[in-house]
């Protein structure tokens, strides 16, 4: 049943089942211990759109809020102090801005990246998987300077949802639809760590409550298909 | 970082991202150090501040570097939260709606700004047109939602949006000239025809909006040098 957020109003998540940013504001959800009302959710339905016109909405006592990473902001504003959960963006003005910088930073850069990963022809994914690495390169020196297991530091923030897709979706979507792996454990040992909560993996009780996933075949199976759609390969 | 420790901002005059930075520090009356990048060059201290992305405005306070000019924007009103008026309303959800407008602008109009800046064919140049004209309808329907009949987007005082569109009118009204097409209609966009008079005559942006002239010729330069950096044709 619904149940109503802190300001006494109805919270509805609108999205594609498969997309990764609907999973960020979810997971942000969660963390917050704010409950959706699912009762207005659309069936998961293998509605083969752009993923681009699909973007997750948050609506919020009949509100909208769009854009994943504004949602982030909202959420953590709207219910700070909720659940006794910690903010999701540092307090410190300069490290706010860095998380956020690093957020906006490998959300234009893996756009273009999984672009040519996925549906370029084979000669220009190299230059997909490599623009990947250098984020991955990014992600892994930024996670070592941390004091804790996650880019929040000792628990989940901002950043942390905001590249908290790349081990579901680059890890086992992308290697079950082109059997490519990007998530090399030896050159990223700090970030194939932090990616194990990512894949509710160790299965901690508490984790899998709160990062919900697609289910695995299923989400393989959806991009296979997306893919052969918009690829700008020959079939 | 305290409001009072050294600070530089790297950038160039004719950038309207480093525009951004400049009219908040204008907003907020503070005074900064404005370290100008050479044409055709990355000094050593951009790409010492910025490795990640080797890009203008870098922002460097206290010796922190901060990147990316909306970010700089709200690190500069936090900051300075008790100087000058409040760049991004106190309301979550408008506070989701300005950076929404925000993210819209840059998505949509920076890029069909490209082909009068490097080599491109008509075809190009006219879809460009197309996507800006498109995207002013929709920020004109916006700018009235969000000003409810007051001078700028933020109400009375220039805000996030104001600043985020803003910054961009030089270079608007630069491929004004370079197409022969008038984009801040007064017919179709009359809300924003005139909020860009507005803005431009403003205290904040005063100093800092490039003549449209200027920009017209710089254009030149930087369609020479793209030209001179792509490999030669067939």
């Amino acid at each position: 049943m619904s149940k109503e957020a802190d300001s006494g109003e109805v919270v509805q998540l609108r999205g594609m089942w498969a997309s990764p940013a609907v999973h960020r504001v979810a997971w942000a959800l969660r963390l917050k211990g704010v409950e959706e009302d699912l009762e207005r959710k659309s069936p998961a339905l293998l509605e083969l759109n752009p993923i681009t016109k699909q973007v997750p909405v948050l609506v919020h006592g009949g509100r909208p809020v769009v854009e994943s990473l504004v949602i982030l902001e909202y959420i953590d504003e709207v219910w700070s102090g909720a659940a006794g959960a910690p903010p999701l963006l540092p307090e410190n003005p300069y490290e706010r801005a860095r998380a956020r910088f690093l957020a906006a930073f490998v959300e234009d850069k893996s756009r273009e990246a999984t672009r040519k990963v996925f549906f370029a022809p084979e000669k220009e994914r190299g230059e997909g998987l490599r623009s990947l690495e250098e984020i991955l390169e990014v992600l892994e020196k930024e996670l070592k300077s941390k004091e804790g297991e996650f880019f929040g530091g000792r628990s989940i923030g901002y950043l942390d949802l905001a590249v908290g897709w790349m081990p579901f979706w680059l890890g086992v979507v992308l290697e079950g639809v082109l059997d490519c792996k990007v998530m090399n454990a030896i050159k990223f040992p700090t970030f194939y760590l932090w990616s194990k909560f990512f894949l509710q993996n160790p299965p901690e009780e508490k984790w899998e409550s709160i990062i919900t996933l697609p289910p695995r075949e299923k989400a393989i199976e959806y991009f296979i298909k997306y893919r052969q759609l918009y690829s700008d390969s020959p079939k | 970082m305290a409001a009072g420790d050294e600070l530089k901002l790297i950038g160039t005059w004719a950038s309207p991202f480093v525009a951004r930075p400049r009219i908040a520090f204008n907003l907020k009356g503070i005074q900064y150090e404005f370290l100008q990048e050479e044409f055709g060059k990355k000094s050593d201290l951009l790409l010492k501040s910025n490795p990640v992305q080797k890009k203008i405005p870098v922002l460097i306070h206290g010796g922190k570097p901060v990147c990316e000019s909306l970010i700089i924007v709200e690190y500069i009103d936090q900051i300075w939260s008790s100087s000058g008026p409040s760049i991004l309303p106190t309301d979550p959800y408008d506070r989701a709606v300005a950076r929404f407008w925000a993210a819209y602008v840059d998505d949509k109009l920076p890029l069909q700004i490209r082909p009068f800046i490097r080599e491109a064919d008509e075809a190009a140049k006219a879809q460009a047109i197309e996507q800006i004209v498109a995207a002013l309808q929709h920020l004109e329907e916006a700018f009235e939602k969000c000003s409810k009949g007051k001078s700028f987007f933020a109400g009375d005082s220039i805000g996030f949006v104001d600043i985020a569109l803003g910054s961009l009118i030089g270079w608007l009204r630069a491929v004004e000239v370079l197409a022969g097409v008038k984009l801040f209609d007064e017919e179709r966009i009359p809300g924003l025809a005139k909020w860009a008079e507005r803005f431009c005559s403003s205290d904040a942006a005063l100093g800092i909006m490039p003549e449209t002239a200027e920009l017209v010729e710089f254009s030149k330069a930087l369609r020479d040098a793209s030209r001179a950096a792509a490999p030669p044709s067939n």
